[in-house]
């Protein structure tokens, strides 16, 4: 280039003014990496918490706060190398003060109905294990979608609520989460969706035909750990038109949801029976089921620790499910003791006792008391098509009228091959009591 | 010519930056951001689980010390090189420290380099060049010990917890 | 100012010779120059003849080296952390996005350039010795092909570390297609076992790849790329400086260094960081334009509906769904046929094609010389029908490896 290189002629010289060049172009690119690792999206929510807090609650508190990267890291719950970094951009969860409607919801104080943060402390259950989202992203992108179809950890929001159309005014999905530690819980305060779903979970008898906390029948599939079924094993080909008519959001909760209101829309095959829910029950419903993972949490976080190990041993096959079922079975009984002779002769109506047997045996979970068929047939005027040796029989012992009847076969055939189970034993006068009370179905 | 000659500077100086800027990156991406390290303030639990004496808690390697109602905490970590020192019997009962006479129930020692402290954590031979540090004890909102290893005390400070809920 | 100068002129002196005896001392005595030629010919100094992509690789293994071993503080290989160490790259660490990125980029652009350094090298016809009885190209262009796979398997070995569903699944189908290769309970076997360390892809195969994509596989392809660029110098440099002693025959003149050839001290050197620049520049451009993907933590219980394997192992995979063979009963494993039997003899038959190639001296590092015409269009179907191949499976299979229209995919189902 200059006169040091006289030796030879320099016919590459303009390699150099390539040379500066890209110098310079790499600097614009190092310039764009530098910019962004200096500002992320963080700061700019801090700078305005900030400014947020210097109106509310003035200049003194807003100096003593200190700015970062914030984290919450407990191994217990996320895992060794897994911080909740919510509180990074939700620097106002914890602070008195920042409750109002004027302030942004991202700054808000967390509310506190009935105590809830005194029992879940934030510094210890940190903000993901009952929201959902990605607890160590540091962008709104990234904490809230929980981007992919199969995130750890959704994030639920009460925009997700409109589109499942839940009527509420405050977030209830969160109750997923809640039932993670609190399966076993018969009944949770706060969780009013979980719980109502519970309650129909006993009442329509479900283990009947799924197993659920691993004992009950094998009629359906089994349900203990349904929400961690992936969304690559459920059929949507029958709803998609539904979807697109009704808005809804092609998602498993969304398939839980419609299979709840009419099973054999979801999955013509289905016998399950159509309960008629509402939509509020279907949602409690689908919320239940979803709610139904397995977590890796340690004991001291569960509700009922000992029932979770009761399902870790029937889940290793160390002790067998039908033993816990007969106990649970047993205290399960609601207003009379099996095969107790002397309550029999306590009521006058014995129709209205065996009404009462109808519901507390189970009949009421395949029969309905109309025409109207669910998993069996439905019960009006049956009376008048059987014998009634034949009934009693069939209520005593189902298994040997299925093999043996020539009625019972047939009908058999006709119910798709669902054989009648009974969920408690019948005895003899039991089984009379329910026939005078089937008679009276005209 | 001095035209070219400034292109020349300048192009050099972008070339030599742009190493130095990636250098950099790399260099300020292994200083670590955030850290997975038990938080300097912490819950010990209730008072009144902790036995009279010195107790040693194992997790966040300081002494919990309970005399009746009193409670104070020293570190564990040597002042020398960072050892965990271990409680050994007192060679000599009572000690003078600072001129005040003080009846040790223990004393601690290093097994690094042998460093070797009274009772109340003041050093007295070996290595070390100071005391163990006491850290700041308080009681909770919901009854628990509550220990700030971010702020020091000096070895007057006692906790006295008068309800110790049975 | 002057002493500084002067130390600064002591330090660089090789750099910026001042006469010819200077330039040439400045590659022979200088430990990291030496394997340059003190002279080089001006036609491998040409930018268009070369595109320089041998400089591209090497200078993208440098970046990889670099980015690799900062990242290697950075990383655990642990099926339970790996993922959120990665996680913390993305979010926390300074410059973590960017390191990933970098290293990302350079991986996938050095596959990229290694294909292309091939296509070149093969339309050049420069794995010919050109007469030259002293030149042993061929031998070279083995040596390439041997890079070529230690290339991929980096790139492979590198691709489970992530630990996310792409990278899980990726590998199980990789390492199921070495499990094919017959006798299936021999061979396939033994290099599945080698590869995964185990029966499933587990804590044991990461570090399996771990160790082989930080230690043991850029270890080999260093020394093999260092034999690589060594050969080059023995061989009488590029093949196309052959030309000039090919013309000379012809028109039966004396070769006259000083008309042929220039100092490698400063010009070569000077494109060499030239280029140096540009792949780094390039490497840049991708990484802060374009984002790693990172998917859910690897979870062996469900399969990404489609999941395939990284891009430049796509033909592959198209190969084992089409080349299953059922004949009655029979049935050959398209694990086996296209899986490694097909790609396996694509890579021999390139590695043995100079010398099948007969061609005259003539066409020794000239593009698309016309006596080798037939080898050329050969190479450019075989080329295109892999390009078109991964294409293909890339945006035209969709769930459950089906074909559909890339805009016309069915949705996929959430679990919210």
């Amino acid at each position: 280039m200059e006169e040091r290189k006289d030796f030879v002629q320099d016919k590459y010289w303009y390699d150099s003014l390539w040379i500066y060049a890209f110098g310079f172009i790499i600097l614009i690119f190092l310039g764009i990496v530098f910019h962004r690792s200096i500002n992320p999206e963080w700061k700019k929510y801090q700078s305005e918490f900030k400014k947020v807090v210097e109106k509310k609650l003035g200049p003194e508190v807003a100096r003593k706060i200190d700015f970062g990267i914030k984290q919450i890291w407990n191994p217990d719950i996320m895992g060794s190398n897994v911080a909740d970094r919510c509180i990074t951009c939700h620097m106002g969860v914890e602070i008195k003060g920042l409750e109002g409607e004027d302030v942004p919801v991202v700054f808000r104080t967390h509310p506190n109905p009935d105590g809830i943060m005194d029992k879940h402390p934030i510094e210890k259950f940190g903000c993901v294990s009952c929201h959902g989202g990605q607890p160590p992203a540091l962008t709104t992108k990234q904490a809230h979608a929980g981007k992919g179809v199969r995130w750890l950890w959704p994030v639920y929001t009460r925009e997700m609520q409109k589109h499942y159309k839940i009527e509420e005014d405050r977030l209830v999905m969160v109750q997923i989460n809640c039932n993670h530690c609190h399966r076993f819980d018969k009944e949770t305060p706060g969780m009013d969706y979980i719980n109502l779903a519970k309650q129909i979970i006993q009442e329509k008898n479900c283990r009947q035909c799924h197993v659920i906390d691993g004992y009950g029948g094998n009629i359906g599939p089994a349900l203990t750990y349904e929400g961690d079924k992936s969304h690559e094993m459920f059929d949507f080909t029958h709803i998609e038109d539904q979807l697109a008519e009704r808005e809804m959001p092609k998602t498993v909760f969304t398939w839980h949801i419609l299979h709840f209101e009419n099973p054999q829309k979801v999955v013509p095959s289905s016998i399950m029976p159509n309960y008629g829910f509402t939509h509020k029950e279907n949602v409690a419903l689908a919320m239940l089921v979803m709610s139904w993972r397995k977590m890796k949490y340690p004991i001291e976080y569960l509700s009922n620790p000992d029932k979770y190990y009761t399902l870790k041993l029937i889940d290793e096959g160390r002790i067998k499910a039908q033993e816990i079922e007969l106990v649970s079975r047993t205290d399960r009984n609601i207003n009379l003791k099996p095969s107790n002779g002397q309550q029999l002769k306590e009521v006058k109506d014995i129709s209205e006792l065996g009404k009462q047997l109808f519901a507390s045996k189970g009949c009421n979970t395949c029969h309905h008391i109309t025409e109207q068929k669910l998993v069996g047939p439905g019960l009006k005027g049956v009376a008048q098509r059987r014998t009634k040796e034949w009934i009693i029989a069939i209520t005593i012992n189902p298994d040997s009228m299925l093999n043996n009847d020539p009625i019972a076969k047939q009908l058999l055939k006709e119910y798709n091959n669902v054989r009648m189970v009974l969920v408690q034993p019948v005895n003899k006068q039991e089984a009379e009591a329910i026939y005078e009370y089937l008679k009276t179905l005209k | 010519m001095d035209r070219r000659k400034f292109i020349a500077y300048l192009g050099r100086t972008a070339v030599v930056l742009t190493f130095l800027g990636q250098g950099f990156a790399y260099f300020r991406s292994l200083i670590p951001n955030t850290l997975y390290e038990p938080p300097k303030k912490f819950k010990l639990g209730y008072p009144k689980d902790y036995p009279e004496g010195i107790t040693f808690v194992a997790k966040y390697r300081i002494f919990l010390v309970r005399e009746g109602k009193s409670f104070w905490v020293i570190s564990a970590i040597c002042q020398h090189l960072g050892c965990t020192v271990n409680i050994v019997p007192p060679k000599t009962e009572v000690v003078k420290i600072k001129g005040e006479e003080f009846r040790q129930k223990w004393e601690f020692f290093c097994p690094c380099h042998g460093s070797a402290y009274y009772g109340d954590g003041t050093f007295y031979g070996g290595p070390a060049p100071k005391s163990l540090p006491w850290y700041k004890l308080d009681i909770g909102p919901d009854g628990q010990l509550v220990v700030d290893t971010n702020t020091e005390v000096d070895h007057k400070f006692r906790l006295v917890v008068e309800d110790l809920g049975g | 100012m002057e002493k500084i100068k002067q130390i600064w002129r002591s330090l660089i002196w090789s750099y910026d010779p001042k006469d010819k005896i200077e330039a040439t001392k400045a590659t022979s005595k200088n430990f990291w120059l030496h394997w340059f030629p003190a002279r080089t010919t001006y036609k491998s100094m040409s930018i268009t003849y070369s595109f320089w992509l041998g400089t591209v690789l090497f200078s993208l293994f440098i970046i990889l080296t670099i980015t690799g071993v900062i990242l290697m503080f950075l990383y655990i290989p642990s099926t339970e952390r790996a993922y959120w160490t990665i996680k913390d790259l993305e979010n926390s660490v300074s410059f973590g996005w960017f390191l990933r990125n970098a290293h990302r980029w350079a991986a996938h652009l050095m596959v990229t350039a290694v294909f292309l350094h091939m296509a070149r090298v093969f339309f050049t016809g420069a794995y010919k010795n050109g007469g030259n009885p002293e030149a042993n190209r061929p031998l070279n262009w083995i040596v390439g092909v041997i890079l070529l796979i230690l290339t991929l398997a980096l790139s492979y070995t590198g691709y489970l570390l992530p630990w996310d569903q792409l990278a899980l699944w990726a590998i199980v189908i990789g390492a199921n297609i070495a499990k094919s290769v017959p006798p299936e309970n021999i061979v396939g076997e033994s290099l599945y076992f080698f590869l995964a360390g185990g029966t499933q892809i587990d804590q044991n195969t990461l570090i399996r790849f771990y160790v082989l994509h930080c230690i043991f596989l850029p270890i080999l392809l260093l020394v093999l790329s260092s034999y690589h660029m060594w050969r080059i110098r023995k061989d009488g440099g590029l093949a196309v400086s052959e030309q000039y002693k090919i013309e000379a025959k012809k028109q039966n003149k004396r070769l006259i260094q000083d008309e042929y050839t220039t100092f490698t001290i400063p010009f070569l050197f000077r494109r060499v960081f030239m280029i140096f620049l540009v792949t780094t520049a390039i490497v840049l451009f991708f990484s802060v334009f374009a984002k790693a993907p990172l998917e859910e933590p690897a979870d062996p219980s469900w399969t990404p509906n489609p999941a395939k394997a990284p891009w430049y192992f796509l033909w592959i995979q198209e190969l084992i769904t089409i080349t299953t063979v059922k004949i009655g009963d029979f049935t050959i494993n398209g694990g086996f046929l296209g899986g490694a039997l097909i790609p396996a003899l694509l890579f021999l038959l390139w590695a043995v094609w100079p010398y099948l190639d007969k061609s005259p001296d003539e066409a020794t590092g000239v593009w698309f010389h016309k006596s080798r015409i037939v080898h050329n269009i050969i190479f450019a179907i075989i080329l295109i029908i892999l390009i078109a191949v991964t294409i293909f499976a890339m945006y035209f299979r969709g769930p459950y490896w089906q074909v559909y229209w890339p805009w016309r995919w069915p949705e996929i189902p959430h679990m919210f």
